[in-house]
């Protein structure tokens, strides 16, 4: 570890409702799965602390229910995950805190409608998670 | 005064007969006259108000009877000795005398009503009873209100107040007006006016507030400003009917029933005539009935008679104790004065008998009433004991015919199957469905008996507790009754807080939230909807079916069909009685508890009585319940946990925590069997408890909490606490919590004991107030519903701000005034067609939410677009083609997006853009339709069809200015119309009309040019067709199998007004014929080559008209047609006589080609049909092209609009509400 700061990252799960948003967080975070998930009402919340690139990084987890599903479909990319499986999971939000770090030193600028992140592109979609830092 | 003859029951209760002879009967009213207020003069007062019909309760009254019969006929009441008996006399005199002819005591029956009848119809000749009969003062005031504030007739005044307007720093003497939609103020002194209109619906907060200066004052907040009002003689009074007024228009925002709820009051005003400001009366009754309901969680529909003094002999501590009856039509109530000490809830359905026993010394006038399950229950001290008794037999006479009508309908329903509710008792203890063969299956059991422990000899001290804690309850059933009518003393909340035993939750949760009411009067209701919800689908069943197994997943009742199916069976129920709800996210985790402890239809009542009472409007689409509830947990929290408040605030936790704690009543974020235990205090104590018990979540986390460096180390401390809560007393097998499955790692947190949780919850915070609540709530619901609609604006205007040029502020500034208008048409009911409801629903996306029709377009089109002409006539139908055209989808509704749409087009297009807008307007059809519409019907089949060609025609293509259709000549003569409207106002208006002249005769020569052409080349078509378009266009025809002869058919509907318009077209042919043959010929040779057969709008579009020299060869032509520019400069006259016409014509015979010469003057004696040439046609391009010739045209068209002033000026005209005042007329502008 080197000697560089804690940083912390939250990062917004969105999507329909049903399709697992809870699930995938709680891979990430306990690396556990249940098929005995309520419907989460508001929001849900998990931390965990992760090494990227060797620099500490809390990840502050949320899973939101959203209305509105994002404006524009064309930069997101699907990233196939199980999280029953907990197949791609660690690589998913890996990338995710991988790319929010190397967009810190940017502006930060947040507008209403953050860029989002872009992840490998990989086209056989099963679970589709959106991601954007805030 | 004469009353139309109704039937009355009792002829002697409560009336004294004081006069009488064979057929009539004079009666006065016990009680009056001998000066007593108390229940009788209450009871009188609120009953005309709450019961709108004629049963308003005069003092004296005549009744008719014919002597051998029981049935007595009310014909006449008084409201003094000196009106009632005039008409005695006159009966005496008039008619005794000639009802002894008749025979047949039917006949004298018959006379007596007609008679009565037609004295009242002539009465009311007379005196034109239409008005209501308000006070002269208070007709004085509606008047001096209408006049000031320029409101039309529907605008209701509700009441009017004295009091001081703060203007700057100087008060202003005047009076406040509250009526239905605004809170106006207008002060006249020194020559000063002061004057203010405010619509309810843009109020953001109001507030009593007391400053040093002020100590009684109103605040009034909207978004652009504070009004201050003070120096009220009853501020609270005065409030008190603002917060209402206020209420119903955030009602009116919120949901599409708060719309139906206010039409009802003016509707109730307009039946029943009044006294003064009877709709305040109206209003205070509502507001009296409501804290009723609520009080006894009776059914929404419930309304109070009236309440008095009295005591209740309370058997249990053998006491009478001080209180309050209430009797409403369904219900006797009582209260203690000592608010715990005991309550009682009486359903008339259950009373037996009710009597007078004997008065005495100790226990002056007492009433016992005893009901189905043997209880009886001792009134005295009632001030007005022979009333009451009276009005309570009254209404028991109806509950128990209405009882009886409904047990003979399920006698009548059920005969052919066994009757499912005699079958409950037989079967206890099985696991039961009631499997009729025709009707739906329903679980008659709570789900939990399935899944008890089925073992209770095995000595367990967790059994044990719970056996005492059944023990107790029993006792408790013995000492203080059973079922509704027990008494409920704090004995009972003790117990309830301790936990009710599991098998006594179902039917106790029933009791005391009150769905047992709504379950015993509405017996067979659920099954039935069941039956009709089943195999419907829609987005709720779809939504519904995605959360089942995601309910309560963890209980063994959940992962099986059985619980699954029922679930499913009550939430799709539910979703179908009540749309505006459908389902909500969290109704299922609630409602799988509910399952869990209550039989199928009970649990369905239960979920009615959470959604619509204990919760309102939690569940809907945008859970402003939740958010409104979360606002005063807010607020409470900042008043009971002050150091937590700024740390919690700077964290943003409430609104991240609170939303589940509200919405699932905890159930979602407790471990099961605790959560259960809150479910129990809920359903006794209300929303209260809920919120006693948060803040005490928080404060028992206060130092972790102002520890915490994020909401995110805020939200685990709180999630981890909850997790911990648990119930020790629980029999049931424990199930493991979401959380603390995922969350193992770490230390567990102690465990905390729900019973202790809500103990200590009622010891820290036990002392909010419901009212306090109720009070906190209403403040909130401004605050949410208007930061909705903010949302709801910005939303909208960030859509659609990257297609036009407006700014994002003309946008909101646009919006707000669209959306004014759709309230406007609401308030005063718009004449026009679609009902407010179809205009706004919330739960629709953004964009939807607010819609307008035409009548509020006309009203819009005419404030803010640059075309709209000044001429009233031609406004409007130019509005209506407007409005066709940017109805994409035809259902006579256009959204902001399609408003601004068109506005952006005429404020920032391009020349061609505007001038295809122009054009495409006049294609569509015009005035004919718009008569059908404006009855109300919105889609006459030619509308619609037309809408069909032009989706299919032109969807893909409305870029290319090719593929427009042609105008016909009807069509043209419009557009011409449109065009001499358009310029008034215009600086350059003179050159404009010339110009105008100059392209329009142009173009109709062109036109001619087409239609030779198009003539010679097409014969055979058109020889074919002739036939055809000659029946279209006859009257009767159906219209709409053809384009043509829709247009056609419009066209001579518009033909008798505009007769002046249609010769034009062939005199000038007359005119300029030859020259017009040689253009046909070189037009004939220039695109010959090209031409295969298609259609003549293909011929002269083609490329080279577009092109210079061609437009050039236009504008030779267009040199010497003065005569012509003439000729047409009437046709926009219209009304105006500056040119006549008639003396311009040569011509007497129909000599054209086509028969529609000039024969017809302004009233054209010739059929119709032949008046339009049909033949006739110009294209876009042609149109395009003619208007570039002119120079001030071209300016004209292509210079921007600013939007900004045109707003500003709608704004300031629309401020008054209506026209009537200019804006000069403030002092006081809105926004300052």
């Amino acid at each position: 570890m080197t000697s560089r700061k804690k940083v912390l990252l939250k990062v917004i799960i969105l999507g329909d409702s049903g399709v697992g948003k809870t699930s995938l967080m709680n891979q990430y975070v306990n690396r556990k799965f249940s098929n005995q998930y309520k419907a989460t009402i508001g929001a849900d919340f998990l931390t965990k602390e992760v090494m990227v690139d060797d620099r500490l990084v809390t990840m502050q987890v949320t899973t939101k229910r959203a209305q509105a599903w994002c404006q524009s479909k064309n930069n997101i990319p699907y990233f196939e995950t199980s999280a029953k499986e907990a197949i791609n999971v660690e690589q998913a939000f890996q990338t995710i805190a991988r790319n929010a770090l190397k967009q810190e030193t940017e502006v930060e600028l947040y507008n209403e409608f953050p860029e989002p992140i872009k992840l490998d592109r990989n086209d056989r979609a099963k679970t589709s998670a959106e991601a954007c830092t805030c | 005064m004469w009353v139309h003859p109704e039937e009355v029951l009792q002829a002697s209760a409560l009336w004294i007969t004081e006069r009488a002879n064979p057929y009539f009967i004079l009666q006065k009213r016990k009680g009056h006259g001998d000066g007593r207020g108390g229940l009788a003069g209450l009871l009188v007062g609120t009953l005309d108000v709450v019961l709108d019909s004629s049963a308003r309760v005069a003092p004296y009254r005549i009744l008719y009877q014919t002597p051998d019969s029981l049935i007595y006929w009310i014909i006449a009441h008084g409201c003094s000795r000196k009106e009632i008996t005039e008409h005695w006399e006159w009966l005496e005199q008039n008619l005794l005398q000639t009802l002894s002819i008749f025979e047949n005591e039917n006949d004298i029956t018959t006379f007596v009503k007609g008679k009565v009848q037609g004295i009242i119809a002539e009465y009311n000749k007379n005196h034109d009873v239409k008005e209501d009969d308000d006070t002269d003062k208070f007709k004085e005031a509606i008047c001096t209100f209408r006049k000031l504030f320029g409101m039309p007739e529907e605008e209701k005044l509700v009441n009017y107040y004295s009091c001081s307007y703060w203007k700057g720093h100087v008060p202003r003497q005047g009076w406040l007006y509250l009526s239905i939609n605004h809170i106006c103020f207008y002060s006249y002194l020194l020559g000063k006016e002061a004057k203010l209109v405010i619509r309810w619906a843009d109020i953001t907060q109001l507030e009593k507030s007391a400053t040093l200066l002020l100590p009684d004052a109103v605040k009034v907040s909207t978004r652009v400003a504070e009004h201050v009002f003070s120096v009220f003689l009853n501020i609270n009074e005065t409030f008190k009917l603002m917060e209402q007024l206020a209420n119903i228009a955030m009602r009116q925002l919120l949901d599409n029933e708060g719309f139906e709820q206010d039409r009802s009051l003016p509707k109730l005003k307009r039946k029943t005539p009044k006294k003064v400001s009877a709709l305040k009366r109206d209003l205070d009754a509502r507001a009296k009935s409501e804290r009723y309901r609520a009080l006894f969680r009776l059914p929404k529909d419930e309304k109070l008679d009236g309440h008095t003094g009295c005591t209740l002999w309370t058997p249990f501590n053998k006491m009478h104790i001080l209180g309050q009856m209430f009797v409403s039509t369904n219900y006797i109530c009582f209260t203690s004065k000592e608010e715990t000490l005991c309550s009682l809830i009486i359903p008339l359905r259950e009373v037996t008998i009710v009597e007078k026993a004997d008065s005495s010394n100790f226990l002056p006038s007492p009433v016992s009433i005893s009901t189905k399950n043997r209880m009886t229950f001792l009134f005295a001290n009632l001030k007005d004991r022979d009333f009451l008794v009276q009005r309570i037999s009254d209404f028991l006479q109806t509950v128990v015919m209405i009882i009886d009508c409904i047990n003979h309908l399920i006698l009548i329903l059920n005969l052919p199957q066994r009757s499912s509710l005699g079958s409950e008792g037989s079967s206890e203890g099985e696991r039961q469905f009631n499997l009729n063969d025709n009707s739906v299956p329903t679980a008659t059991q709570a789900l939990m008996t399935m899944y008890r422990r089925r073992s209770p000899e095995e000595f367990n001290p967790k059994l044990a507790k719970e056996f005492l804690k059944e023990q107790a309850w029993k006792n408790h059933i013995t000492e203080y009754g059973q079922g509704v009518c027990m008494y409920r003393t704090e004995k009972t909340k003790d117990l309830v807080l301790k936990g009710i035993p599991e098998n006594m939750r179902g039917e106790l949760w029933l009791l005391f939230s009150g769905a047992i009411n709504e379950m015993a009067t509405h017996p067979g209701y659920y099954e039935d909807l069941v039956e009709k919800s089943m195999g419907k689908y829609n987005l709720a069943t779809e939504e519904i079916e995605r959360d089942l197994h995601r309910s309560l997943p963890e209980h063994p009742a959940f992962q099986n069909e059985m619980g699954i199916a029922a679930l499913r069976r009550v939430l799709t129920a539910y979703a179908f009685r009540n749309p505006n709800i459908g389902y909500c996210q969290a109704m299922n985790i609630v409602t799988s508890v509910l399952l869990l402890y209550a039989k199928e239809e009970e649990a369905f009542w239960l979920l009615v009585a959470l959604c619509e009472r204990m919760l309102p409007d939690y569940y809907n689409t945008r859970v402003v319940g939740a958010l409104v509830d979360q606002g005063v947990f807010e607020e409470l929290a900042r008043e009971y946990v002050p150091e937590l408040y700024d740390c919690m605030q700077d964290l943003g936790v409430i609104s991240t925590i609170s939303l589940s704690w509200f919405l699932t009543l905890f159930l979602s974020v407790m471990p099961f069997e605790s959560a259960v235990v809150v479910v129990d205090c809920f359903f006794y104590e209300g929303i209260k408890v809920i919120f006693q018990l948060a803040l005490n979540v928080l404060h028992a986390n206060i130092h972790q909490l102002l520890g915490a460096k994020d909401d995110g180390e805020a939200m685990t401390v709180l999630g981890r606490y909850l997790d911990s809560v648990t119930n020790k007393d629980s029999t049931l097998p424990p199930i493991p919590h979401l959380h603390s499955l995922l969350t193992d790692d770490g230390d567990p947190h102690p465990e905390v004991d729900i019973f202790k949780l809500v103990r200590s919850s009622y010891e820290k915070f036990g002392s909010i107030r419901a009212d306090v609540i109720e009070q906190m709530r209403f403040k909130q619901r401004l605050r949410v519903i208007q930061t909705i609609e903010d949302t709801t604006k910005r939303n909208v205007v960030r859509t659609i701000v990257t297609e036009t040029a407006f700014s994002i502020d003309e946008l909101e500034e646009l919006y707000v005034l669209f959306k004014e208008e759709h309230l406007t048409s609401c308030y005063w009911g718009g004449t026009g067609g679609s009902n407010p409801t179809e205009r706004h629903d919330p739960s629709l996306p953004y964009l939807e939410q607010y819609r307008i029709d035409l009548e509020q377009f006309r009203g819009l089109f005419s404030l803010l677009f640059p075309w709209a002409p000044v001429n009233g006539a031609h406004a409007d139908l130019l509005a209506l083609r407007f409005f066709r055209l940017l109805d994409h989808n035809g259902d006579s509704l256009i959204n902001f997006r399609e408003f601004i749409s068109g506005l952006s087009v005429l404020c920032h297009g391009d020349l061609t853009e505007k001038l295809k807008l122009l054009y495409k307007m006049h294609v569509i059809p015009g005035k004919c339709v718009c008569t059908v519409h404006r009855k109300g019907k919105l889609h006459t089949p030619d509308y619609r069809h037309y809408l069909r060609l032009w989706n299919q025609g032109t969807k893909n293509k409305l870029d290319n200015m090719k593929d427009l259709p042609k105008l016909n000549q009807s069509q043209f003569i419009e557009l011409c119309k449109t065009l001499y409207n358009m310029f008034s106002e215009d600086a350059q208006e003179q050159e404009l009309y010339h110009a105008t002249a100059t392209v329009t005769s142009l173009l109709l020569e062109m036109g001619e040019v087409g239609k030779l052409f198009c003539h010679s080349k097409d014969q055979e078509e058109q020889d074919q067709d002739d036939p055809e378009e000659a029946k279209t266009s006859g009257p009767a025809q159906d219209g709409g199998t053809k384009p043509e002869g829709v247009f056609q058919q419009r066209g001579q509907g518009e033909g008798k007004e505009e007769s002046q318009a249609r010769p034009c077209g062939p005199a000038k042919r007359d005119g300029r014929g030859e020259q017009l043959s040689a253009m046909e010929e070189i037009r004939l040779e220039d695109s010959s080559p090209k031409d295969t057969g298609t259609s003549s709008s293909m011929l002269i579009s083609d490329d080279e008209t577009k092109d210079d020299t061609s437009m050039s060869s236009y504008s030779v032509l267009s040199g010497g047609s003065h005569e012509l520019d003439d000729k047409l400069h009437c046709e926009d006259i219209n009304d105006d006589t500056v040119l006549v016409r008639s003396e311009n014509r040569p011509h007497g015979g129909g000599n054209g080609p086509h028969g529609e010469g000039g024969p017809h003057g302004r009233d054209g004696g010739l059929p119709h049909s032949t008046s339009i040439d049909k033949d006739w046609a110009i294209t876009f391009e042609q149109f395009l092209a003619s208007v570039l010739t002119e120079q001030a045209l071209v300016l004209y068209f292509e210079k921007p609009v600013e939007v900004a002033a045109r707003i500003t000026n709608a704004k300031n005209v629309r401020k008054v509400g209506c026209s009537l005042l200019s804006a000069s007329d403030y002092e006081i502008s809105l926004s300052g």
